[in-house]
C-alpha cells in the first residue's frame, strides 16, 4: 500500500474560493452549484458561467468514478521526486464534474478506469488549509 | 500585393553551441534575411516568443535593439505552440494591410543552458495546471498527456505498441533530417524496453527538452525576388476549447479539426489535396488524436496507419519528414517552429533526401496547452 503521508505543498488560495477551503479544512467537499441552471460547477468560483447568477455552496457526495490515470515515475520536478511512484487521476464525481487529484490507498495495479472511490482530505504545509485526495472504496460497505 | 513566404532558416536542435539566447536569435534572422537577399535595415516588422532562457516579457524588443533596427510592429506572442502559426498570420495580415513590408517570425530557445529539469519545472507553474486547484498534486503538463494516452488506449481498445508507432514513425523520419535531436534508429522491442516515465508514457512518447528554433521572412509579394520560389500561406484556422483538460468535452478528441476545416476552407483545399502534413506531438498521443482529427486517419485507427507505412515515404500522405516535436525535437517556447520551417522547406522543394516528390501542398499544425488550442496554416508555392 501506498504511504499517504504526503504533505502538499499549500495551493494558492484565493478569498472567492474560500467556502470550498473552509469546508475542506473540516473534512468535507463543498462545491458551488448554480440553483437557476441546476448544475454543478468546477472550479470553485463565485458565480455561473451559463447564467452569471450567484453560486449556492453545497456539499458533495464525495464519491465518484475514475475515468484516467497515470502512474508517475520519474517526476521531473525535484520537489516530487521522492513521492515516486505517485498517482494523478481525472475523477469524475457523481455530481457530474471532473477533477484533477490524487489517487492514494491503493498500489497503481488495483486500478483501473471506472474504479469507485471517494474523498478523503490530506494535509498542507499550511496546517490551515487541506487537499481533497480520493481512494478507491467497496461500494458496498459503508463509506460514511 | 498581398505576403509571401520568402525567407526561412534554422538550427541544428540539441545542445547549442551558441552563447547565449539572444546571439541565437540573431543567427536565426541574419540567415532567414540571407535566405530572401534581405537586409536587417529592411525588416520593419519583428515578431517573436518569449524564450524561457531569457527574462523578457515583450522579447521582442530586446531582440530588435540587439539587432540594432527599429521596426514599426515589435511583439511577443504568448500562444504556446500555436505561436509559429499566430505569428505568421500576423505578419501576413500586417502586410496585406499595408502596415509593413518585411515581417521576420522567429522563436528560439536554450532550454538546456538552465538544465532541462529546470526548465519542466517553470513549465509546471505556467502550463495549463490551475495553480489553486491542481499545482500541489505533483502534475506536469506530461501528466496531462498521460492522462489522456490512457483514456485513449482504454476507449478504442488499443495496446501500449500504438503509442509506440508514432515514435517509431518519428524516429524513422529524423535520421534523414542533419538538424533533428534523435537520428538513431528505434523499433519496438527497443520502444517497450525503454522506461516508462508516467505510466502509460514511456521515455520515447515525450519531446525531448532540446535547444533549438527557427525564422521565417515573410515580404509583400511585390518585392524583388530572391531566386527562389516563394511560398504562400493559402489557409489559416485557429480553434480553442479550453485551457484546463478537466474542462474538455472529452479526454480522446481533439479539436484540431476544427482549426484545420477552417483553413482547409479558407485555401480552397480538402484535406486529401495535402502531401505533406507537420502535426504538433509534443507527445506519442497527441499526434494520434491530432492526426485523427484532421481527417488524416479515421477515429482510432491513426496508430495501425502509422504502422502500415501509409504516413512515410511514398504514403498517402507524409507526416512529419522532419521527426516531428518526439525526435525533431522540443525547442522549448520555440516548439511547432520547425513544423513551419519544414512545410516551407518541403515545398521549395530543398529537403535532399527527405523530399517528398512533388509537394504542392502542406499543411502545418500546432498546438498550445493541453490540447487547449490548435492552429492550422496550409501553404503552397506562390502563384
Amino acid at each position: 500500500m501506498r504511504p499517504v503521508s504526503i504533505v502538499h505543498e499549500r495551493p494558492r488560495v484565493t478569498p472567492e474560493a474560500e467556502p470550498f477551503w473552509t469546508a475542506a479544512a473540516g473534512g468535507e467537499l463543498r462545491l458551488p452549484s448554480c440553483p437557476a441552471c441546476e448544475a454543478w460547477l468546477w472550479f470553485p468560483r463565485a458565480t455561473c458561467p451559463t447564467c452569471g447568477g450567484d453560486v449556492e455552496w453545497r456539499a458533495a457526495s464525495g464519491l465518484a468514478t475514475l475515468t484516467s490515470f497515470i502512474v508517475e515515475r520519474r517526476a521531473t520536478d525535484p520537489r516530487w521526486r521522492d513521492r515516486v511512484p505517485y498517482v494523478i487521476g481525472y475523477v469524475t464525481l457523481d455530481e457530474g464534474v471532473v477533477l484533477l487529484s490524487d489517487i492514494v490507498g491503493a498500489e497503481p495495479g488495483e486500478l483501473g478506469i471506472g474504479t469507485r472511490l471517494r474523498v478523503r482530505f490530506e494535509p498542507t504545509d499550511d496546517p490551515a488549509i487541506a487537499v481533497p485526495v480520493f481512494e478507491p472504496f467497496d461500494e458496498g460497505s459503508p463509506h460514511a | 500585393m498581398s505576403a509571401v513566404i520568402r525567407g526561412v532558416a534554422e538550427c541544428p536542435h540539441g545542445r547549442s553551441t551558441e552563447p547565449s539566447t539572444m546571439a541565437l536569435h540573431e543567427t536565426l534572422v541574419d540567415a532567414a534575411l540571407a535566405d530572401a537577399g534581405l537586409e536587417r535595415g529592411q525588416v520593419d516588422a519583428l515578431l517573436t516568443v518569449s524564450p524561457r532562457s531569457d527574462p523578457y516579457l515583450v522579447h521582442a524588443e530586446a531582440l530588435a535593439e540587439r539587432l540594432g533596427i527599429e521596426p514599426g510592429p515589435c511583439h511577443s506572442v504568448e500562444a504556446g505552440g500555436t505561436a509559429p502559426i499566430a505569428m505568421a498570420a500576423a505578419a501576413a495580415g500586417m502586410i496585406d494591410a499595408g502596415i509593413a513590408e518585411v515581417a521576420v517570425v522567429v522563436a528560439a530557445d536554450l532550454p538546456l543552458l538552465a538544465g532541462s529539469a529546470g526548465y519542466l519545472s517553470t513549465l509546471t507553474q505556467v502550463g495549463p495546471i490551475h495553480p489553486e486547484f491542481e499545482a500541489s498534486y505533483g502534475v506536469t503538463p506530461r501528466s496531462l498527456y498521460g492522462l489522456m494516452a490512457r483514456a485513449y488506449l482504454h476507449h478504442h481498445r488499443l495496446g501500449e505498441d500504438a503509442l509506440g508507432e508514432v515514435a517509431l514513425h518519428d524516429r524513422a523520419m529524423a535520421a534523414r533530417h542533419p538538424h533533428a535531436r534523435f537520428r538513431e534508429p528505434l523499433d519496438m522491442a527497443g520502444y517497450l524496453a525503454s522506461p516508462l516515465v508516467c505510466d502509460p508514457l514511456r521515455r520515447p512518447d515525450c519531446g525531448p527538452v532540446t535547444d533549438g528554433g527557427g525564422a521565417v521572412v515573410l515580404v509583400r509579394g511585390d518585392l524583388p525576388a530572391a531566386g527562389h520560389a516563394d511560398v504562400a500561406l493559402a489557409g489559416v484556422g485557429q480553434a480553442m476549447r479550453h485551457a484546463h483538460l478537466s474542462q474538455a468535452p472529452s479526454l480522446v478528441e481533439s479539436a484540431a479539426g476544427v482549426a484545420g476545416g477552417r483553413a482547409l476552407t479558407t485555401a480552397g483545399a480538402t484535406i486529401e489535396d495535402v502531401d505533406v502534413a507537420l502535426v504538433y506531438d509534443c507527445f506519442s498521443i497527441a499526434m494520434l488524436m491530432n492526426a485523427e482529427a484532421l481527417g488524416l486517419a479515421a477515429t482510432g485507427t491513426a496508430a495501425k496507419e502509422f504502422a502500415a507505412g501509409a504516413f512515410g515515404p511514398g504514403g498517402r500522405v507524409v507526416v512529419n519528414p522532419h521527426g516531428g516535436l518526439l525526435s525533431h525535437g522540443y525547442p522549448a517556447r520555440a516548439a511547432g517552429m520547425a513544423n513551419l520551417v519544414e512545410a516551407i522547406v518541403q515545398l521549395r522543394g530543398e529537403a535532399g533526401e527527405r523530399q517528398v516528390p512533388g509537394c504542392a501542398t502542406a499543411l502545418v499544425h500546432g498546438m498550445s496547452g493541453a490540447q487547449s488550442g490548435h492552429a492550422v496554416a496550409i501553404l503552397r508555392e506562390a502563384a
